[in-house]
């Protein structure tokens, strides 16, 4: 259900690029998400649809990447990715362990054109 | 069609927010924590409890954040300490912008220790940055051991977690060493509080690592 409060953050800040460039829309939008928070794409798009009805947000269409949780063990060195958030090292069983990613929370980039041809990627 | 890069947090907006909250409370020297909970953990219970042991030892205010009432604002109120009460309505969690406005109603110079008790949710809650110094995991026996495992984010998060409700233990299948081994395998060195805010059991400890966090900071 928190996907719902990250649905309407994403629309407030599209709908402020596409006030800087007007004339153009935005026709699609990448986010990157961290594992540990749990997200869940298709509800996040789904939030997303019904937060942007109406704005100059509707019709985006969500890309959402997945950025694993990674660690750094200081008893072992190693680097690992975790499918679960349980933070210990899977090389040593170590719980010394420094988090790298997993807790973004990004808008990447968004494409915007006007329809006709390529709108200026520049800010007017 | 142009890309446009952007590489912008997507709560950006309470980021800012935030960091307005965050540099009020710095310049008045106050230490905000964020109590997070799910409804019914004991959040308020533990305040009673934890508020009257603090006199004239730590100046408190309270922030009370619920979808609706003033409820537990009036239990705050009943203990003589000032209170602030938000409702978020259908908001699921307080937003940085209403600690923000809600700091114009209180005494910030006369304070050590601003207490924010979050609405009832373990999600959201942990999402939203509202400028405090730290997150307070409050959660009671009652909810069951397996939780720091399906709410990694507040439990990964959190300087401190409070485990309420510890004399329902022998009455329940709450097995205590999973819940620990649980909470450890998420957040190895977080202090950890086992009270009964109905007893009192517990409470004296997690009192006195509270008057150490405002001292240590």
């Amino acid at each position: 259900m928190h996907e719902y409060t990250i649905a309407e953050a994403l629309v407030g800040q599209i709908e402020r690029i596409a006030r800087e460039h007007p004339g153009c829309m935005v026709r699609s939008a990448v986010v990157a998400i961290g594992g540990l928070r749990r997200i869940v794409p298709d509800i996040l798009r789904f939030g997303f649809e019904g937060a942007a009805a109406g704005t100059a947000a509707a019709g985006t269409d969500l890309v959402v990447e997945h950025v694993p949780i990674r660690i750094h063990c200081h008893r072992c060195n190693a680097e690992s990715e975790l499918d679960e958030p349980i933070y210990l090292c899977p090389a040593c069983g170590h719980g010394d362990v420094a988090a790298l990613s997993g807790d973004e929370l990004i808008l990447k980039s968004v494409d915007i054109d006007n329809g006709r041809n390529s709108c200026s990627a520049e800010h007017p | 069609m142009a890309e446009i890069p952007v590489l912008q947090n997507i709560l950006e907006a309470n980021e800012a927010m935030a960091a307005q909250v965050r540099s009020r409370l710095e310049r008045a020297g106050v230490v905000a924590l964020n109590f997070i909970g799910a409804p019914g953990a004991g959040k308020t219970s533990l305040l009673e409890q934890t508020l009257p042991r603090l006199h004239g030892r730590l100046s408190v205010a309270v922030i009370e954040a619920d979808c609706a009432t003033a409820r537990d604002a009036g239990r705050i109120k009943a203990l003589g300490i000032e209170v602030v009460q938000i409702n978020t309505g259908t908001g699921c969690h307080v937003p940085a912008h209403l600690v923000l406005q809600a700091l114009d109603r209180l005494p910030l110079e006369r304070i050590q220790l601003l207490i924010i008790e979050n609405v009832g949710n373990l999600v959201c809650p942990a999402e939203l940055d509202i400028g405090e110094s730290g997150k307070i995991a409050v959660i009671s026996v009652a909810e069951g051991d397996d939780k720091p495992q399906k709410y990694p984010m507040l439990f990964r998060q959190c300087c401190a977690v409070v485990l309420n409700k510890v004399d329902l233990i022998p009455h329940t299948d709450f097995r205590r060493e999973r819940f620990e081994g649980d909470l450890r395998t998420i957040n190895a060195d977080v202090p950890l509080f086992g009270v009964s805010c109905r007893t009192g059991e517990g409470v004296d400890a997690w009192v006195n690592w509270l008057i150490g966090q405002t001292t240590a900071r």
